[in-house]
């Protein structure tokens, strides 16, 4: 395990052949420099630092919810939790047209991908992909958001990672995680969100899995209105 | 920077869960967050932390001369900070309408309820007065943010002594602690501020709401009273019209939690004396640090547990490395 810390050059065996360059590093001509503190990550021709954050920084392809907070030309303004406004186009949506329109409000929110961050600009989204089709993408209808740390984001969408897992043994429930660190989740009853958002929230700090088992137990079992 | 603004889903779900008397922290509509409250090793400060909501309060004195129109009174002055890094929506040193309404409550409540006994920092009449000044520093925001500030103000200034001071004819001998025992401020009562928040048009009430809660609220009323029973200030952040039941209502609950947070400031504060008379080394904030920092570590859920490399090194550089234990066991 490696530590980086912001403009250390990352020299690892295995980076000369990753072809995926993901969060925390940047590409600077033949070196590539790490841009936030954390622990270093590879897997499969992709290598990151793990980084412990709650603020956002746009890269490109990330799945993010956004926020609509305003409508502007042809664009829906967004807040994603970065520094800046993102945008998206209002063609950029499953079966949109210059004429059939997307029903937005503002407040509502979307799950979209992240294709365009260059510097210095307004981060652009898309809810559909190159085929335009939306795969999962799209309006949230209902549910709950709430915001947890970066790095738990990508530890709850890691296939091995047994929250949602353990937690689907327990409840009936719907989850979209946004790289952005928020969480959209819908679920029978108020009682069952209130007790999913709690049990992930907590999740964060668990390391093994009999705790992880009892914190979702407890969880289960708990009453709310009491 | 701006904050994350609410969502139409996020705002329909707390609505209908506080409807239904159910809360996203478990608790009861009625119930009130855990406060936790530290005095620091220096005199005068103080860390007090409601839910999530965590300010620091810091009291110095100095000498000045008194205001012509007030010869023999001292004088308190009441500093808010709302820094960025409560809240990104605040701008630095700009306290903008929520620290306007904050600092001036925090001097409605601390000044003029007239708790602590100004004449009694007169040094000498027309010429030198004690000036005590409150430094109030919002490090953390999550709703309540007034019952924590006050909170705070009030322990660091029951924690304050000041230095004691002898008159000569000409002069005045300002004493350091080793020579003389510093004095405490004389505070008559203790107001403590309860907010409470309003739903349904003021028919429902909702103690304690965090920042998520408040802004799905109607409003909310903060009634500031002592343990005897006096209301010392009380104010409505919406223009709602409050019938007299709902307003006592509200008083009546702001004084058993006044009454309970008196008996918790007065046992931190004789605790700390009990401490320090026994000339053991005070804590202080360092109680405070949290065991969890970092989590980056435990993101891939299959390396919980990596083994630490030990790389050789030579002495020299073997030493930086034992000032970042948090970061590799993590």
């Amino acid at each position: 395990m490696t530590i980086y810390l912001p403009g250390d050059v990352v020299n690892e065996p295995s980076s000369s052949d990753s072809s995926i360059i993901g969060y925390g590093i940047n590409v600077r001509g033949e070196t590539k420099v790490a841009s936030q503190p954390g622990v270093y990550r590879s897997d499969e021709g992709k290598m990151w630092l793990n980084v412990h954050s709650k603020r956002y920084i746009p890269q490109e392809g990330d799945r993010v919810i956004a926020i609509v907070t305003s409508k502007t030309g042809d664009f829906f303004r967004l807040d994603i939790g970065t520094a800046e406004y993102a945008m998206v186009n209002f063609t950029n949506f499953e079966g949109a047209t210059k004429r059939n329109r997307p029903n937005l409000k503002t407040g509502d929110i979307i799950y979209a991908s992240v294709f365009d961050t260059t510097p210095r600009t307004e981060a652009e989204l898309t809810c559909v992909d190159d085929e335009k089709r939306a795969r999962g993408m799209g309006q949230l209808n209902g549910g709950f958001m709430f915001n947890v740390s970066l790095n738990h984001c990508r530890r709850l969408i890691h296939p091995e990672c047994k929250i949602l897992q353990t937690i689907g043994k327990f409840f009936k429930f719907e989850i979209t995680v946004g790289m952005n660190g928020r969480i959209w989740m819908n679920a029978a009853g108020v009682d069952d969100i209130i007790k999913i958002h709690d049990v992930i929230v907590k999740s964060e700090f668990v390391k093994e899995d009999d705790e992880l088992i009892n914190l979702v137990q407890n969880g289960y079992t708990r009453s709310v209105s009491d | 920077m701006r904050l994350q603004p609410l969502t139409i889903c996020e705002k329909a779900v707390i609505t209908e869960a506080l409807k239904s008397g159910k809360r996203f922290d478990f608790r009861h509509l009625e119930e009130f967050r855990e406060v936790r409250l530290i005095v620091g090793a220096e005199v005068g400060t103080a860390i007090c932390s409601i839910g999530n909501t965590k300010v620091m309060a810091a009291v110095s004195a100095h000498i000045a001369e008194p205001s012509p129109m007030r010869p023999h009174k001292g004088v308190i002055n009441i500093d808010v900070d709302l820094s960025p890094m409560a809240n990104y929506a605040n701008e630095h040193d700009r306290l903008g309408s929520k620290g306007m309404e904050l600092i001036r409550l925090l001097e409605l409540i601390i000044r003029d309820s007239r708790c602590i006994d100004v004449e009694s920092l007169c040094i000498r009449a027309g010429k030198e007065i004690w000036k005590i000044r409150v430094d109030v520093r919002v490090l953390d925001e999550d709703g309540s943010l007034l019952d924590c500030a006050c909170l705070a103000a009030i322990t660091a200034l029951q924690h304050f002594r000041r230095p004691n001071v002898t008159l000569e004819p000409h002069h005045t001998l300002i004493y350091s602690e080793y020579e003389k025992a510093p004095v405490p401020l004389s505070i008559y009562h203790m107001p403590i501020c309860t907010t409470i928040g309003l739903l349904d048009k003021g028919q429902m009430v909702v103690i304690d709401p965090t920042d998520k809660e408040a802004a799905c609220l109607d409003g909310s009323i903060v009634v500031a009273c002592n343990k005897r029973k006096e209301v010392c200030a009380l104010h409505q952040s919406t223009n709602l019209v409050l019938s007299t039941k709902q307003i006592e209502r509200c008083v009546k609950l702001a004084m058993s939690r006044a009454e309970a947070l008196t008996v918790v400031v007065s046992d931190v504060i004789k605790q700390d004396q009990k401490e320090r008379s026994a000339y053991k080394r005070p804590e202080g904030f360092a109680i405070t640090v949290p065991e969890l920092i970092l989590t980056a570590g435990t993101a891939a859920a299959r390396q919980l547990h990596p083994d630490v490399k030990e790389e050789p090194m030579e002495e020299e550089t073997r030493q930086p490395r034992a000032y970042q234990p948090s970061v590799i066991l993590n």
